[in-house]
């Protein structure tokens, strides 16, 4: 199993050769300095966030070490939960998509939560955007424009996950319009 | 020219039935024995020189006709979009709750109306969509702007593994 060092919000796998055959595994993380990975044959350390982390944490493909031991998967989730806003539900979306076989990406640079690949980065630009929203938050209309012109603006199509109390989820899509 | 009165607190067409059928709006009370019109459609009426509402003899404007019988704060922009998508030729009419309008054009679509800085929630959209699939409608939304500007979404409910095929 690939050790991975929990490191402020991040987990870090130091090994190289490790790194390489995480991120070949589905593009999991980011390699240390390279902006726009889009081939496998990485050469750094690899850089995962929380939720990537959960979810080969989960699979069994990664284990955390902290502070000189290594955690439990109870104990991993409590940190997440403490360190990432949101990561319940955030995690949930993300596993779900993991599991359809899509690559899941951090959306933040298109104001979104995940950039979601059908096939690969490198081979496609990500077709959707997707942000997380508990059920009963408030959401501004005048937000939807904004979330709805920048993703049109890169060819993407925006999606809003609906996370329901019993963890259902509902996916709307939003397609600009003209009547 | 269609004039307009108020009965029992609805807007009741009195004449210009022609010209009421022909824009396609309005609901027939057989316990009125007249077509009812919605806030909307009557302010669309006046604000298009189409036909007047007459109360006690008395003309009312545009503004005499919010300030008196507006009871929605989503009354002002479903004018706004209704008369939006009939600038745009489509044969828009008051929907089937406060913020919805509906109209055919390649389809039949139900709009949710709503506006900047007036918060909705993700279950409302949820909701809606569900509401209009089965009433046999698209489901879109329409966003005023501060400046009464207005911007359409078409909503789809998909599932995660329908994802795989390009939704265009």
């Amino acid at each position: 199993m690939v050790k991975a060092q929990l490191v402020g919000s991040k987990l870090i796998v130091f090994d190289v050769n490790d790194a390489r055959r995480i991120f070949s595994q589905g593009f999991f993380g980011k390699p240390l300095g390279v902006k726009k990975p889009k081939d496998t044959d990485i050469s750094s350390p690899l850089e995962l966030s929380l939720i990537e982390g959960m979810y080969l944490l989960e699979n069994k493909v990664i284990s955390v070490e902290y502070m000189g031991r290594e955690l439990s998967i109870d104990e991993f989730k409590g940190i997440a939960i403490s360190r990432v806003d949101n990561f319940e539900d955030l995690y949930l979306v993300y596993k779900e998509l993991r599991k359809e076989g899509f690559i899941v990406r951090s959306g933040l640079k298109y104001g979104a939560d995940f950039a979601v690949y059908r096939l690969r980065p490198g081979l496609e630009h990500a077709p959707y955007l997707i942000k997380v929203i508990k059920f009963n938050s408030n959401i501004d209309p005048g937000d939807l424009i904004g979330w709805g012109r920048l993703s049109h603006s890169v060819r993407k199509k925006l999606i809003i996950a609906v996370i329901y109390p019993d963890k259902e989820v509902s996916y709307i899509m939003f397609k600009w319009f003209k009547p | 020219m269609i004039v307009i009165t108020v009965k029992d607190g609805k807007f009741v067409v009195s004449s210009g039935f022609s010209e009421v059928k022909e824009l396609s709006i309005g609901n027939y009370v057989k316990s009125l024995g007249s077509v009812v019109l919605d806030i909307s459609e009557v302010a669309y009426i006046i604000y298009k020189g189409l036909g007047k509402l007459m109360i006690d003899s008395e003309e009312l404007s545009l503004d005499d006709l919010f300030t008196r019988y507006s009871k929605s704060p989503n009354d002002w922009i479903k004018f706004v979009v209704l008369h939006d998508l009939r600038e745009r030729g489509r044969k828009a009419r008051a929907g089937f709750s406060d913020n919805s309008l509906i109209y055919e054009y390649n389809g039949k679509y139900l709009v949710y109306v709503c506006e900047e800085n007036s918060p909705i929630t993700p279950n409302d959209l949820v909701s809606w969509v569900s509401s209009a699939l089965s009433k046999g409608y698209q489901p879109l939304i329409a966003v005023v702007d501060a400046h009464g500007d207005v911007t359409y979404y078409e909503l789809l409910n998909v599932r995660a593994h329908e994802l795989k095929e390009v939704i265009v």
